[in-house]
C-alpha cells in the first residue's frame, strides 16, 4: 500500500511540475493517418527544424509536441509516405491532423524506421519495428508469410527445432516472449505444432519487437516483448485481397461503414490440410484444421474520442478416427490353450475410436481513446483472453464370445483453459518537448484451470443391465495481477536522452502474494547527428510458465501461473550498443549484452512432464541462468536492393544447486545455446513486376542429451516391479503344469535387482551439426483491370540442406538388423519444400 | 491419449521428415566411471552396496572396490571383498517353510553389517582403481503410528475375462506425516501365503455296459472317483461309460513375495491423476498420461503435517493363482457336472505386509525417473527431447545411495479360508 501511494504522489508531483515549466508554451497535438485509407500511422514522427525537437504517434497514431510561442515548420514522416511540412505561427494549443501520402517511388523494404521506439533515433535499445512489407517479403515455408519467421531473422533470436516459430530471445526460453495482439497476451500463439504462427500478415499494421529496453508498460516474461497491432480498416474505401497458397487460403476486407467514421477490417485464414491428405488415409482417417479470423471496428466520435472493438479467434482441430469392423472370425476360431489360460476367453468383433485434438484463443477488447487534452492522451482498454484446449476420446467395442455378448463404451475428455479479464489504462503525457511521459496500470483476473478431466465408463452385458461410471476430475488456480508504471523519456539536451521506467506488479494467489518492482533505464548519448551511443539496463519478472517436455509446440503444453514454492522469474540485463547512419540509406548498429536470471525452471533430471500437472512444482527446480553476446546489424534501407545482414555471437548457460537434482549442481549450456547466427534478407526489385527475395541463415550447433554409454541400476526390494517377477511367474507356471523342480520360490535375504539404463554424465552434453537454410521467393506483380495479381513462388531450403532437426540413436540398420553398435542418426524435418501462392490485391 | 500425441509427433517427424542421415557420434568416452547403488535399510543387520562401472553396452560388476561406510562422520566398517555366498530361503511344496542354504554372491555386491537408526549420516565411498566415488545421505525419520485396515471386495477387471469381477482386499492405510518439511514416502506390498488345491484329474475312462459296478468298484479300490454315464449309441443300444477321476492334492507356500497392488484414483498416489479402473492393461486405464507410479512413491504436498488416508487394493500375487477357473480336468470330458465341480477344494492362507517407507528427497526422484523411463512412450519422448539423465546423488560417479527407514503393518487376509467362487462355472467351458 505504502508503495502505491509512494508511486501515485511521484506521478503527481512529475505532472504538476511539467505543467509549471511549460506555462508560456503552446502544444500542437493531432492525429497522423494514411490519406488514402484514413488508417491511422503508428511511429510517425513529428519534427520542429528550428528547436530540433521531435516526438512520435503512439500505438493510435495521436501526437503532441509542445513548444514555444511562435513561428514554427513541423516537418511529418514516415516510411513510405511523402514528407509533409507544416508552417504556422501558433500563439495557443492547436490540433493539426496531418494525412501523409503514399510514396510510390519509395516501396523498399526496410526493417526500421526514424522512429522514437527504435533505431539510431530511439533511447531505447533492442527495438525493432517490423514493417509488414518486410514480413511480406520475406521467403517463408510454404509461402505462408509470417511475423514470428521474420523476427527469427534479427540478431539475438533463434528458432528452436527447424522451421517452428517459437522464439529464443537472447538465452531465454520460448515461453519467456509476451506476445500481444492489440494489448492482449495471446498464449498459444502457433499452428500446426508450431509452424504457422496465428497472426494472419493482412491483418497486421504493425509490430514492434523489444528485447533489451523494455517499455515500462510492458511486464510479464523476461525475454521479450512483441507488440502486434491490427489494421483499423480503411475510412474512406473498400478494398482487399485474397490469396490462395499450398496449404491456406487467406482473405481480407476493409472499408468504411460510415464514410470517414466507422470501419471495419476483416480477414479470415483457413487451411485444407485434410482435404490435400485425404487420399493418402486408409484405415486410420486424420483429419486436421485451422483458421484465424481478425475483426476491427473503429468509430471516430470526435478528434478527441474514438472507440475501437478488435477481435480474434483462432481454432486448430485434429480428429483421428478408427473403426475396425469385423475381426472375431479369428480370434473366434483360435483354440484355447492351457499355455494362454489368462488371457481375454471373449473377442472384440467390433472397434470405434476416435480422437479429438483442438485449442484455440478467443480475444475481444474493447478501446476508447481519449483526448483529455492537447498534452495527455488516454487509452482504456478492456479484454477478455479465453484459451482453450480440449482433448477427448471415445472408444466404443463390441464382444462376443459364443452366446455371450456385450458392449463397453469409455468417452474420455481432457481440457485446459485460461480466462484472463483485464482492464488497461495508459496515459501518454507530453508536458514538454523534453518529456514524454507514460504511465498507467493495468489489472488483470487469471482463471487458470490447467487441466480438467471428465471419463464416462459404460459396460453392458448381455442381458443389456449397463454399468456407467463417470469421473470428474479439475483445479482451478485464481489470481489477480495488477500493475503500475512509469516511464519517461525526457531528452537533457540535444545530444543526451534519458529514458527512466518504473514498474511495480502484484501477483496476487490465494495464499501468497508476489511483489516485484522492475527499473527500466535507457540512455542515448548521439555526438553527431548520425551517430549514437547507448546503454540500458532492465529488469523483468515473469509469473507464468508453460509445461512442455518436447521442443516441439504441442498444444497439451499447459500454461500454469506460479505457486506458494515457485516464485516469479527475473532477468536483469545490461546492454551497451552503437548506432550509426553514417552512409546514407544505410543503418549500421552493435549491440552487447550480459543478462542473468534467477528462478529460471528447469526439469529435475529424470523428470519430464507428459500428461498431468498434478504436482508439477516437484517436477521442476529453480536455478541461475546466464547469457551474454554481441549482435551485429546492418540495414541497407533505400534503393532497389535493400536488406538486412546480421550476426550474433552469444553463449547462454544454466547452473542449479546441488539439492536440486539438475544436472548434479554444475553448470551446463542451455539447449539454444548457438555460439554463431548468421543472417542475410535481401530484397531486391528488379522491375516494375518483379522482385526476388531471398533470406540465407546460419546458426551453429544446438545442444543435446546424448549418450552412448550405459550404467547399471538397481531396484528396492520389491520383486512385483523387478525383472525377478517373470522368473516367479513362470517357475509358477512350470510347476503348476508339472514340468517344475523340486522348489520354485527363492529369496535372498536383502535382495536388490539390477538393471541396465543409459548413462547420462551432464545436460546438453552434444553438440549438434550446424544449421544452414537459404529461402528464395518471387513476387510477380500484374496489373489488372480491378485488381492487381500478385504470383509468388518459394523454395524453402532451397539447396536441400540435410539440417539437423532431431538426433537420435538407432539400434538397427536400413534392413532392420539390429547393429552392435547403435548410430547416431539426424532428422531434417523440412528439406526442399516448393510453394506457390496466388494474391489478388482489389 | 498422451500417447496418442506422442506417437503422431514422433511419426509425423519421422514421416515428414522421411530424411534421415547418419552423423558422427563423436563422444567422449563415457565408459569406466564408478557406479554405486543401494537401499540400504535403517535398523537392519546386513545391507548390500552394488559397485560396477559405466560401459558402451554392457555395465561390469567390479569385484575389486573398497567400500567404507561412515556413519555421523566417524569410520564404521570397511569391506573390500565381494560378499562370499549369500544366504537364501528356499521353499519347497508341502513345507513352510523350507530349508536355508547358502547360494553363490552377486557380482560387484559389497555387505555392509553395521546397523544405523534413523536421523544418522551415512556416508559410502567406493575406491577402485584410482576411482573414487561417494555418496552421503540423511537416514529418515520413521512414520511414527501409522494405521492401516482393510476389507475384501470385487472389483470388476478386464484383465483376464471380460466382465467379471476379481477379489481384492482393500486398504486404508493412515499415514501420519513425519514433519512441515518437505517428506517423502513410498509404501510397498509384500505377500506370505500359503495354498492348498485339490484337483480331480481326468484318468481315463472304460466301457462299463455289461459289468458297471464291479468296474467302478475296482477303480474306487484305487483311490479314484469314478462317474458313470449311460447314453443310447447309434444302434439304439444303451450304453455306460465309466469316467475315471483320480484326485491330485497341490500344496504351495511362498513369502515376502512383492505384490503390485493399485492405487486406482487414490489422489495422493495418482497425483491427482484419475485412472478408470484397478486393473493395469490397456491403454484406456490411464486417462493422459501412461506414465504410472509404478514405483508407488509420493510427497506429504496433500497432507503435509497432518495425516493422509490412503485408499490401495492389494490383489493376488502372480495374478489369478487363487482363482478356480483354473481347474483342470483334461481332456475327454465335455462337461463336468456341478456336483463333481465341488468336489474340488481350495484352501489357502494369506499374509499381507505393508511396508511404509519414508525414503530420503534422491530415492523419491530416483524411482520417480525409473517411472518415465518404464513408461510406454519413453521411446518417443527420448526422441523428441533427447535422453534422460537419471538423478544421482553420487560425487565423483554415477547411482544412487538410497536409505529407507520402514514400518511394517501385518495382516491376515485368509486363514484356511474356502475360495470364494466369483466366477459361474456354467459359464465355463471345459475341453
Amino acid at each position: 500500500m505504502y508503495l502505491k501511494k509512494t508511486l501515485f504522489a511521484a506521478l503527481c508531483g512529475l505532472i504538476c511540475c511539467a505543467n509549471v515549466l511549460a506555462q508560456n508554451k503552446i502544444t500542437i497535438s493531432g492525429y497522423i493517418t494514411d490519406r488514402k485509407s484514413a488508417e491511422t500511422i503508428i511511429g510517425a514522427t513529428v519534427y520542429d527544424s528550428e528547436t530540433q525537437h521531435g516526438t512520435a504517434t503512439n500505438v493510435f497514431g495521436f501526437y503532441s509536441i509542445t513548444l514555444n510561442a511562435g513561428k514554427h515548420n513541423l516537418t511529418y514522416s514516415y516510411v513510405g509516405c511523402q514528407p509533409q511540412t507544416v508552417s504556422f505561427d501558433a500563439k495557443r494549443d492547436t490540433v493539426i491532423n496531418v494525412e501523409l501520402s503514399a510514396n510510390v517511388e519509395l516501396e523498399e523494404v526496410t526493417v526500421t524506421a526514424k522512429s522514437r521506439e527504435s533505431g539510431i533515433e530511439s533511447t531505447k535499445m533492442g527495438s525493432i519495428d517490423v514493417p509488414v512489407k518486410l514480413i511480406e517479403h520475406t521467403p517463408s515455408l510454404l509461402g505462408e508469410t509470417d511475423v514470428l519467421r521474420t523476427i527469427q531473422l534479427t540478431p539475438g533470436v533463434q528458432q528452436g527445432v527447424g522451421g517452428a516459430s517459437t522464439l529464443y530471445v537472447r538465452g531465454g526460453n520460448g515461453d519467456e516472449n509476451l506476445v500481444l495482439l492489440d494489448g492482449a497476451p495471446v498464449y498459444k500463439i502457433d499452428h500446426l505444432f508450431g509452424f504457422f504462427s496465428v497472426f494472419t500478415p493482412e491483418a497486421v499494421k504493425k509490430v514492434t519487437f523489444y528485447k533489451t529496453s523494455f517499455p515500462a508498460r510492458y511486464n510479464g516474461r523476461t525475454s521479450s516483448v512483441i507488440d502486434v497491432r491490427t489494421k483499423d480498416g480503411d475510412m474512406n474505401d473498400y478494398h482487399g485481397s485474397a490469396s490462395i497458397g499450398l496449404l491456406t487460403s487467406r482473405i481480407n476486407l476493409e472499408g468504411p461503414i460510415v464514410k470517414g467514421k466507422t470501419s471495419f477490417s476483416l480477414s479470415g485464414r483457413t487451411t485444407y490440410i485434410s482435404a490435400l491428405t485425404k487420399p493418402f488415409m486408409k484405415d486410420y482417417k486424420i483429419g486436421y484444421w485451422f483458421y484465424d479470423v481478425n475483426l476491427k471496428l473503429n468509430h471516430k466520435f470526435s478528434d478527441n474520442d474514438r472507440l475501437y472493438f478488435a477481435l480474434y479467434n483462432g481454432l486448430d482441430k485434429m480428429k483421428g478416427e478408427e473403426t475396425i469392423p469385423d475381426y472375431s472370425t479369428h480370434y473366434i476360431e483360435t483354440e484355447w490353450n492351457w499355455d494362454d489360460r489368462f488371457e481375454p476367453k471373449s473377442a472384440p468383433v467390433a472397434d470405434y475410436y476416435c480422437s479429438k485434438l483442438r485449442w484455440s484463443n478467443f480475444i475481444p477488447s474493447l478501446r476508447w481513446n481519449h483526448v483529455f487534452s492537447q498534452k495527455l492522451f488516454a487509452n482504456t482498454t478492456i479484454s477478455f483472453n479465453h484459451y482453450k484446449m480440449l482433448v477427448s476420446s471415445v472408444d466404443e467395442t463390441e464382444w462376443h464370445y459364443e452366446d455371450l455378448g456385450a458392449q463397453t463404451y469409455s468417452s474420455q475428455r481432457y481440457d485446459s483453459e485460461i480466462k484472463d479479464y483485464g482492464a488497461i489504462v495508459d496515459f501518454d503525457y507530453l508536458p514538454s518537448p523534453e518529456h514524454t511521459v507514460k504511465f498507467g496500470a493495468n489489472y488483470t483476473w487469471h482463471d487458470f484451470v490447467p487441466e480438467t478431466t471428465n471419463s464416462k465408463f459404460k459396460n453392458t452385458d448381455e442381458e443389456e443391465q449397463a454399468d456407467t461410471t463417470t469421473y470428474h476430475n479439475g483445479k482451478a488456480v485464481k489470481a489477480s495481477e495488477v500493475s503500475v508504471y512509469a516511464d519517461d523519456d525526457w531528452q537533457i539536451g540535444p545530444q543526451l536522452n534519458v529514458g527512466i521506467g518504473l514498474s511495480y506488479t502484484l501477483f496476487a494467489l490465494k495464499e501468497k502474494e508476489y511483489h516485484s518492482i522492475q527499473p527500466r533505464l535507457s540512455v542515448k548519448y548521439s555526438p553527431l547527428s548520425y551517430l549514437s551511443f547507448k546503454a540500458a539496463y532492465s529488469r523483468m519478472s515473469q509469473c507464468v510458465h508453460l509445461l512442455t517436455s518436447s521442443p516441439i509446440a504441442l498444444p497439451t503444453d499447459l500454461w500454469v501461473p506460479i505457486t506458494n514454492e515457485i516464485e516469479p522469474e527475473t532477468a536483469d540485463q545490461y546492454s551497451v550498443g552503437v548506432y550509426s547512419t553514417v552512409l546514407p540509406g544505410w543503418e549500421f548498429s552493435v549491440e552487447a549484452y550480459y543478462k542473468e536470471f534467477n528462478n529460471v525452471l528447469e526439469y529435475k533430471d529424470g523428470m519430464s512432464f507428459m500428461g498431468f500437472s498434478g504436482s508439477w512444482t516437484d517436477l521442476v527446480a529453480a536455478g541461475q541462468g546466464w547469457s551474454k553476446g554481441i549482435e551485429l546489424m546492418v540495414q541497407k534501407t533505400e534503393g532497389d536492393l535493400t536488406g538486412m545482414l546480421s550476426y550474433t555471437l552469444s553463449k547462454s548457460d544454466r547452473q542449479f544447486s546441488r539439492s536440486s537434482g539438475v544436472n548434479d549442481g554444475r553448470r551446463f549450456p542451455f539447449s539454444y545455446d548457438r555460439r554463431h547466427n548468421f543472417n542475410i534478407v535481401a530484397n531486391y526489385r528488379l522491375n516494375d513486376h518483379i522482385d526476388i527475395d531471398a533470406s540465407w541463415t546460419f546458426y551453429s550447433g544446438a545442444r543435446a542429451t546424448l549418450t552412448n554409454a550405459k550404467q547399471d541400476i538397481v531396484y528396492p526390494a520389491d520383486p512385483a516391479i523387478s525383472s525377478d517377477y517373470s522368473i516367479h511367474y513362470n517357475e509358477y507356471c512350470d510347476r503348476y503344469s508339472g514340468y517344475s523342480d523340486d522348489y520354485f520360490e527363492v529369496r535372498t535375504d536383502n535382495p536388490f535387482y539390477t538393471s541396465t539404463v543409459e548413462y547420462v554424465p551432464e545436460r546438453n552434453n552434444y553438440l549438434l551439426p550446424c544449421t544452414h537454410l537459404l529461402c528464395v521467393g518471387a513476387n510477380f506483380h500484374k496489373q489488372k483491370k480491378r485488381c492487381e495479381r500478385i504470383f509468388n513462388l518459394s523454395l524453402y531450403n532451397a539447396y536441400n540442406a540435410m539440417n539437423p532437426s532431431l538426433v537420435f540413436f538407432d539400434n538397427y540398420d536400413d534392413n532392420g538388423y539390429h547393429l552392435e553398435k547403435p548410430r547416431l542418426r539426424k532428422v531434417t524435418i523440412l528439406p526442399i519444400i516448393p510453394s506457390f501462392t496466388l494474391t489478388y490485391k482489389f | 491419449m498422451k500417447t496418442l500425441i506422442y506417437t503422431i509427433s514422433a511419426a509425423a517427424i519421422v514421416l515428414c521428415g522421411a530424411c534421415q542421415n547418419d552423423i558422427d557420434a563423436d563422444f567422449s568416452d563415457m565408459s569406466g566411471v564408478l557406479s554405486i547403488n543401494a537401499f540400504l535399510y535403517t535398523e537392519h543387520d546386513t545391507n548390500f552396496v552394488y559397485v560396477s562401472e559405466t560401459a558402451l553396452n554392457n555395465p561390469q560388476p567390479v569385484n575389486n572396490a573398497t567400500v567404507e561406510m561412515r556413519v555421523n562422520g566417524t569410520l564404521v566398517e570397511t569391506v573390500d571383498k565381494v560378499t562370499p555366498t549369500i544366504k537364501r530361503k528356499v521353499y519347497r511344496y508341502g513345507e513352510n517353510p523350507a530349508e536355508t542354504k547358502n547360494t553363490p554372491a552377486h557380482n560387484g555386491a559389497y555387505r555392509l553389517t553395521t546397523r544405523f537408526s534413523e536421523g544418522d549420516v551415512v556416508r559410502i565411498d567406493v575406491y577402485s582403481n584410482g576411482r573414487h566415488a561417494w555418496a552421503e545421505e540423511t537416514a529418515p525419520r520413521k512414520i511414527q503410528n501409522p494405521k492401516a485396515d482393510f476389507k475384501l471386495a470385487n472389483h470388476p477387471t478386464n484383465q483376464y475375462i471380460e466382465l467379471t469381477e476379481i477379489t481384492f482386499a482393500d486398504f486404508t492405510i493412515n499415514l501420519p506425516d513425519i514433519s512441515p518439511e518437505n517428506d517423502y514416502y513410498r509404501i510397498s506390498a509384500f505377500a506370505d501365503y500359503g495354498y492348498r488345491q485339490t484337483v480331480w484329474a481326468d484318468y481315463g475312462y472304460y466301457y462299463a455296459s455289461e459289468n458297471t459296478d464291479s468296474i467302478c468298484e475296482a477303480l474306487r479300490q484305487k483311490g479314484m472317483e469314478v462317474v458313470p454315464v449311460e447314453f443310447t449309441d447309434d444302434d439304439g443300444n444303451e450304453e455306460v461309460v465309466v469316467y475315471c477321476l483320480y484326485k491330485n492334492e497341490d500344496n504351495y507356500w511362498s513369502s515376502a513375495v512383492g505384490i503390485n497392488y493399485e492405487y486406482g484414483n487414490d489422489p495422493i498416489l495418482s497425483e491427482g491423476e484419475m485412472t478408470k479402473s484397478l486393473t493395469e492393461d490397456g491403454d484406456t486405464d490411464i486417462l493422459i498420461s501412461d506414465i504410472k507410479n509404478k514405483h508407488k512413491v509420493f510427497t506429504d504436498h496433500f497432507f503435509n503435517n497432518s495425516a493422509a488416508e490412503i485408499q490401495i487394493s492389494v490383489g493376488q500375487p502372480f495374478g489369478n493363482v487363487f482363482y478356480p477357473e483354473t481347474l483342470y480336468v483334461g481332456g475327454g470330458l465335455e462337461r463336468l457336472s456341478d456336483e463333481y465341480l465341488k468336489m474340488s477344494g481350495h484352501t489357502y492362507n494369506m499374509k499381507i505386509r505393508l511396508s511404509l517407507e519414508s525414503i530420503s528427497e534422491n530415492q523419491f526422484y530416483y524411482l520417480k525417473a525409473l517411472n518415465v523411463v518404464e513408461s510406454e512412450n519413453y521411446e518417443d519422448m527420448a526422441m523428441l527431447s533427447g535422453a534422460m539423465k537419471i538423478p544421482s546423488n553420487v560425487n565423483g560417479g554415477s547411482g544412487n545411495i538410497c536409505i529407507t527407514t520402514n514400518t511394517v503393518l501385518e495382516f491376515t487376509v485368509f486363514d484356511n479360508y474356502d475360495c470364494p467362487r466369483i466366477i459361474d462355472h456354467n459359464s465355463l467351458v471345459y475341453y
